[in-house]
């Protein structure tokens, strides 16, 4: 089966230069077991094997073999691996063949040969163009529901799978004061100049080898092949420690500022690379001073009918794949061009001794050098004529002919059969634009040459070589000699003096003779079969094009949603060009006033694995630990996420649930002790001469009259008169102040501070360091909380007189370092604890053993709050939503009438805050059935009937069960609550309403009996 | 009941060189007090002060230290230096720092146990920060000495790059996120991942 499509590799070995004859590796496709070279593409191997049918197309379910060579390949996407390591729409073409690799063709069913789908093909009438559109905003509304089965069957490419991706991935980060995209000549003979002076050079190719294209073309440098050229250059490039070369590494993406992504392909070809550690992605991340593009050209697919047949294939696909991996696509064929370019191809297929029946060139009088060539050679040849049908058997699978005529007369007269079996076609070249246009470069149309080429020069971006529409060798090889050297005295500022400038003997073969033709018509009625395909992989037909017109679609992007034109995967690499021919001709307007599509990154589609990196599976995010985390862990902390930190929400201990925990918990503190692990608090030391003036404007109250080893609860507000965060105060010193944070706030309210010091009150002395990483901290709570804490060896007094509410102690417990502040969250006798980090963990068992005696137990976060909202206390986030103001939860008391400024003062004073009765006023709320626990965030209505919906006038901010009070309770913010205590409202819960009643928001100890013991 | 002990975040963590099929050697320094010292650096009197305490000049230019056998500065912000002293020091030094600068507008302040310290070394030990760090470690400034503040893996980390042959660098994180950046360093240096920049390659395949 293999001949005799693997051509023999010839005297001078020119045929399958990248494949090793010598050695078989063994592929399977769709189950098929194949064989191949190593140094295979997929796509090559399944040539050398006669494949031609690799898919169905999208759309149509029409059978589809390999178009082109690389990144622009539109049908030969397939599935590869299985399992958990499965990977859809894979190029065959860009895909290296490795031993054991396994293969399937998508978007058919049962099988590749057999497709029921192709149903869609013969139904095509049915599914115009704008299909999808037209279904699902028909009348009745009805048409997904009607089609949606059909439609997902019958459309998609392959399915992703639903495992986990064993794989690793990584990303990594870079600076470069060049950045060469493009390995071909342009590319290398940038590289070379920009690097001669030392300049950081990284030169990326999306191949596994560097040369682009230069195989298959055939001018000469310095008497050389352009391969060998390049080979020469490589080395001299490898070997300098200022130049990095990545093949393997597409460049996805460009971004503002020259950021760079490139996604370099590490181990998609070496399963043993894997197994060894690689990751099988690693996205580069690059910033780059200055880029040299020297993407290259795509070659423009021909529009004639049914040019989708498996068989057809770009004229320098076929080139490239006699020369690399000497493969024919067939044993005799056809030449369908308009330019002097494809004729290469011709030669290459006669030197490779396979038949060449015709070459068909649209243009009437072509001269130059490779047509002469081709006139002096055996070749037959037909001028000014074109392809009208393409003759198949095996349901389109079997190209057995072609039909030709001449270009511009639709009827059969004079039309000639002959037989082929492939068909190698060329338009000429499109500049690959696509990385110019990511950041805003507007191509400009060359109406000379129909071509769109670079448009105003972008910053710090050079385009050189067949990207910027430079097609012929000599001037390639100068121009990219001069953008490399101007980009590396751009970025270094630096003259290039290392290099040699040298003007290499080029012999160039290139002719710019070429006549654009968008549309070549077919024998048949374009709407009766014979369709001319410009999208290949998202089956969009010349027809279609016209069809968006005549229905009155203008502008190219609407005509490109409304057609699907160029979204698929490939973005259009080879249909944009044409369509904008097509459309051209349906408009009666010149391609520069249609426009073009912008391009957008990615270049080619990247792994979601590359873009987490390495921040996936255990690394998918830091979870913080608290010092005393390893005892959380080992007493079986159920744990609730409170930013990065996982808090222990209670302590369930044998069969209990988190509801039994959190009660046990609560009774605890309120009738013996508990402990709880506050070390995630935000800590803040402030220090400075100005600290207590510079306080005083940070918080609501008065900082700056606390005397020594006071402590006082403080409100910040923002300069709307918000409340951003609470917290308790310490004056450890007369210049040194100690502030605490919420938890979630630490980060951000130490940022607050700086931001007032550095961009407000620059003129005050004041230092502020975060500590909040330094001390562990923890609350002992209850009754019996002094009695245990007496029990550590330490010279701390611990008696009410001593110590007395709002205080603070410094000294040693245990001989180490603490911090103790007589402050209290639950309402119980209290005692916040500091220590050093390090010591944390043996402090919190210490004091555990300690009171074991009294009926100690450590206890959560929801503990903490049901106990907090017992009193009324409110917590940030819960009572506040960054429209609340201190007066609304009844603090007015901690907000200052005598201090001149602080922040959030005057907002404050503004008629509509100052008049505080139409705002939502803290309240406390009682459900009239006391087994009622509502959810927080429930609205609050005036009326029992919730038809039509009444006004809310208010929500639900914190709701409990309270063990201690054996009822629920509730803190809820209340239009005008303050002055409605006593009054029934209702609560929706789901279909029915629940009544309560408005009360004072502290629920239990309104004195503060218990806690100032 | 006996004193309490020091745990530090990293304390359970087994030492990893060439284990775990490492690439580079990843430890826990343990020893190593730090105090955050804020002065101006334009007030001479006080810098002055400080030196005479440390034995040695405060680093201006950022992104460098200075050090002497048992101490060193890493520059951390205009008027701000981590100053790194034996652990047992700490609060010893901070006394004096704060009696010498006593009158003048400065902070010293014990965070000893607000960081931890993961020292890498290996030959792709800068490589692999790059991984999850923007920092370029290959730009000319980075000699022995340089002190990076940055991200790794979005976490904030401050690197000090104290021997490029071979290369080892100190990894400062806050002790929360120890945990995280000694396991993502664990993945990100495991052998076979290795990343080498700008060196001489063997020519790839034309």
């Amino acid at each position: 089966m293999t001949k005799p499509f693997r051509v023999p590799a010839g005297d001078d070995q020119s045929f399958g230069r990248r494949i090793d004859r010598t050695t078989d590796i063994q592929f399977s496709f769709d189950g098929k077991r194949l064989t191949g070279h190593p140094g295979d593409t997929l796509a090559s191997a399944l040539m050398a094997n006669g494949i031609r049918v690799v898919g169905r197309s999208f759309k149509y379910h029409r059978p589809r073999g390999i178009l082109g060579l690389g990144a622009e390949e539109p049908n030969a996407l397939v599935t590869l691996g299985r399992g958990p390591i499965m990977e859809p729409n894979v190029r065959a073409t860009q895909c290296e063949l490795f031993d054991g690799l396994e293969a399937r063709s998508q978007n058919r069913w049962p099988s590749l040969n057999y497709d029921i789908g192709g149903i869609n093909n013969i139904m095509s009438r049915f599914i115009p163009a704008g299909f999808y559109y037209k279904t699902f905003k028909g009348p009745g509304r009805s048409g997904w529901m009607l089609y949606e089965d059909f439609i997902r069957r019958s459309a998609g490419l392959g399915p992703a799978t639903r495992e986990p991706d064993p794989d690793r991935y990584e990303q990594f980060n870079i600076t470069c004061d060049v950045l060469v995209i493009g390995g071909g000549v342009a590319g290398i003979a940038a590289a070379t100049t920009a690097s001669a002076g030392g300049a950081r050079v990284i030169v990326a190719d999306e191949n596994p080898w560097f040369g682009g294209l230069a195989d298959s073309m055939s001018g000469t440098i310095d008497d050389r092949s352009q391969t060998d050229w390049i080979a020469e250059q490589i080395a001299r490039l490898a070997h300098n420690e200022n130049v990095h070369l990545l093949p393997r590494t597409t460049v996805t993406g460009h971004y503002d500022h020259n950021y760079i992504l490139m996604l370099e392909r590490v181990a998609d070809h070496d399963p043993d690379l894997l197994e060894a550690g690689a990751p099988r992605h690693r996205l580069w991340r690059v910033r780059a001073k200055e880029i040299i593009l020297a993407s290259g050209a795509i070659e423009r697919p021909l529009t004639f009918a049914d040019n989708d047949r498996p068989g057809i294939m770009l004229a320098s696909a076929i080139r490239a794949n006699l020369e690399r991996y000497g493969v024919t696509p067939g044993e005799r064929g056809v030449l369908f061009a308009n330019n002097d370019d494809a004729y290469q191809t011709a030669f290459k297929l006669l030197d490779a001794g396979v038949e060449l029946e015709r070459i068909i060139d649209v243009r009437p009088d072509p001269r130059g050098y490779q047509v002469d060539m081709a006139k002096a050679s055996s070749i037959s040849l037909t001028f000014g004529s074109g392809i009208h049908e393409v003759i198949t058997k095996n349901r389109g699978q079997q190209i057995t002919g072609v039909k030709v005529g001449a270009l511009h007369m639709a009827d059969s007269s004079g039309e000639e059969l002959l037989p082929c079996d492939f068909v190698a076609m060329s338009g000429g070249w499109n500049p690959a634009l696509h990385l110019y246009s990511h950041v805003g470069g507007k191509p400009d149309f060359d109406d000379a040459r129909q071509i769109f080429v670079p448009g105003k020069e972008q910053a710090h971006l050079r385009v050189i070589g067949a990207a910027d529409g430079t097609f012929d060798l000599a001037e390639i090889l100068s121009t990219a000699s001069e953008a490399g050297e101007q980009a590396a005295y751009k970025a270094t500022g630096k003259t290039q003096i290392a290099f040699e400038k040298q003007q290499p003997a080029v012999i160039s073969h290139y002719e710019e003779d070429w006549e654009p033709v968008w549309f070549v018509p077919g024998a048949k009625e374009k709407s009766r079969g014979g369709k001319h395909f410009i999208d290949f992989q998202n089956d969009v037909v010349a027809a279609g094009l016209e069809l968006a017109v005549r229905e009155g679609y203008r502008s190219v992007e609407h005509v490109k949603r409304y057609t699907t034109l160029g979204m698929a995967t490939d973005q259009g690499k080879t249909s944009n060009i044409n369509a904008l021919g097509i459309l051209s001709n349906a408009l009666g307007k010149p391609i520069p006033e249609i426009g073009t599509t912008t391009f957008r990154p990615p270049y080619t589609p990247i792994s979601f694995g590359a873009i987490a990196g390495l921040e996936a599976k255990e690394l998918f995010q830091a979870v913080r630990q608290s010092p005393v985390s390893p005892w959380h862990d080992a007493n079986g902390a159920d744990y609730e996420p409170v930013g990065l930190w996982r808090r222990p929400y209670c302590f369930p201990q044998n069969d209990e649930d988190r509801h039994a925990a959190v009660n046990r918990e609560i009774l605890a503190v309120r009738h013996k002790a508990g402990i709880i692990d506050l070390s995630t608090l935000g800590k803040i030391e402030v220090q400075g001469p100005d600290a207590g003036k510079f306080l005083d404007l940070i918080y609501s109250n008065i900082i700056s009259t606390l005397k020594s080893e006071k402590c006082r609860y403080g409100l910040t507000m923002d300069d709307q008169g918000y409340l951003i965060d609470d917290g308790v105060v310490v004056r450890l010193d007369d210049d040194r102040y100690l502030v605490h944070t919420t938890s979630g706030n630490a980060d951000y309210m130490a940022g607050w501070l700086e931001l007032w010091l550095q961009t407000e009150w620059t003129d005050l002395k004041v230092y502020v360091t975060p500590v909040s990483e330094q001390w562990a901290q923890f609350a002992v709570a209850g009754p019996q909380a002094r009695n245990i804490l007496k029990k550590l060896r330490g010279n701390i007094k611990w008696d009410a007189e001593n110590f007395p509410p709002l205080t603070t102690q410094t000294g040693r417990l245990l001989g180490q370092q603490v911090r103790i502040y007589r402050i209290s969250y639950s309402g119980e006798l209290s005692f916040e604890i500091a220590t050093p980090a390090d010591h944390g963990l043996a402090l919190w068992s210490a004091i555990l053993e300690a009171g074991k005696d009294f009926g100690i137990e450590p206890y959560g976060t929801e503990a903490l709050h049901v106990l907090r909202a017992e009193k009324g206390f409110i917590a940030i986030g819960d009572e506040t939503d960054g429209t609340v103001t201190p007066p609304d939860l009844g603090l007015s008391w901690a907000v200052s009438k005598k201090k001149s400024d602080y922040i959030g003062k005057r907002s404050l004073q503004r008629s509509f805050m100052a008049d505080h009765s139409h705002r939502k006023q803290l309240v406390g709320v009682l459900t009239n059935d006391p087994a009622t626990v509502l959810l927080d965030g429930t609205q609050i209505i005036n009326s029992a009937e919730i038809q039509p919906p009444p006004p809310a006038i208010g929500h639900i901010s914190s709701s409990y069960w309270s063990p201690t009070l054996e009822r629920s309770i509730a803190l809820a913010l209340v239009v005008n609550g303050n002055a409605r205590l006593g009054d029934t409202v209702y609560f929706p819960v789901g279909d029915n309403v629940e009544p309560g009643t408005i009360v004072e928001p502290v629920f239990y100890d309104k004195e503060g009996a218990k806690q100032n013991v | 009941m006996s004193d309490v002990s020091e745990i530090g975040p990293l304390s359970d963590r087994k030492n990893i060189a060439g284990r775990y099929n490492s690439a580079l050697a990843i430890e826990a320094v343990t020893n190593r007090g730090m105090i955050d010292l804020r002065l101006d650096p334009d007030n001479f009197d006080a810098r002055g002060k400080a030196e005479s305490v440390l034995g040695f000049v405060l680093p201006t230019t950022p992104r460098t230290s200075n050090r002497s056998r048992h101490r060193a500065a890493l520059w951390w912000s205009p008027d701000q230096w981590i100053i790194t002293c034996s652990r047992s020091q700490s609060a010893n030094l901070v006394k004096k720092l704060s009696e010498a600068l006593e009158g003048h507008h400065a902070m010293a302040t014990d965070v000893s146990d607000a960081r931890a310290i993961i020292k890498a070394s290996g030959p792709s030990t800068r490589t692999t920060i790059m991984k999850g760090s923007s920092a370029d470690l290959f730009l000319p400034d980075v000699e022995v000495g340089h002190v990076r503040r940055t991200q790794i893996a979005e976490t904030a980390v401050a690197l000090h790059v104290t021997s490029l042959k071979p290369e080892t660098v100190e990894i400062y994180v806050f002790r929360s996120y120890a945990d995280y950046i000694w396991q993502w360093l664990s993945v990100a240096a495991r052998k076979g991942a290795e990343v080498k920049l700008f060196y001489r390659q063997e020519p790839p395949l034309v």
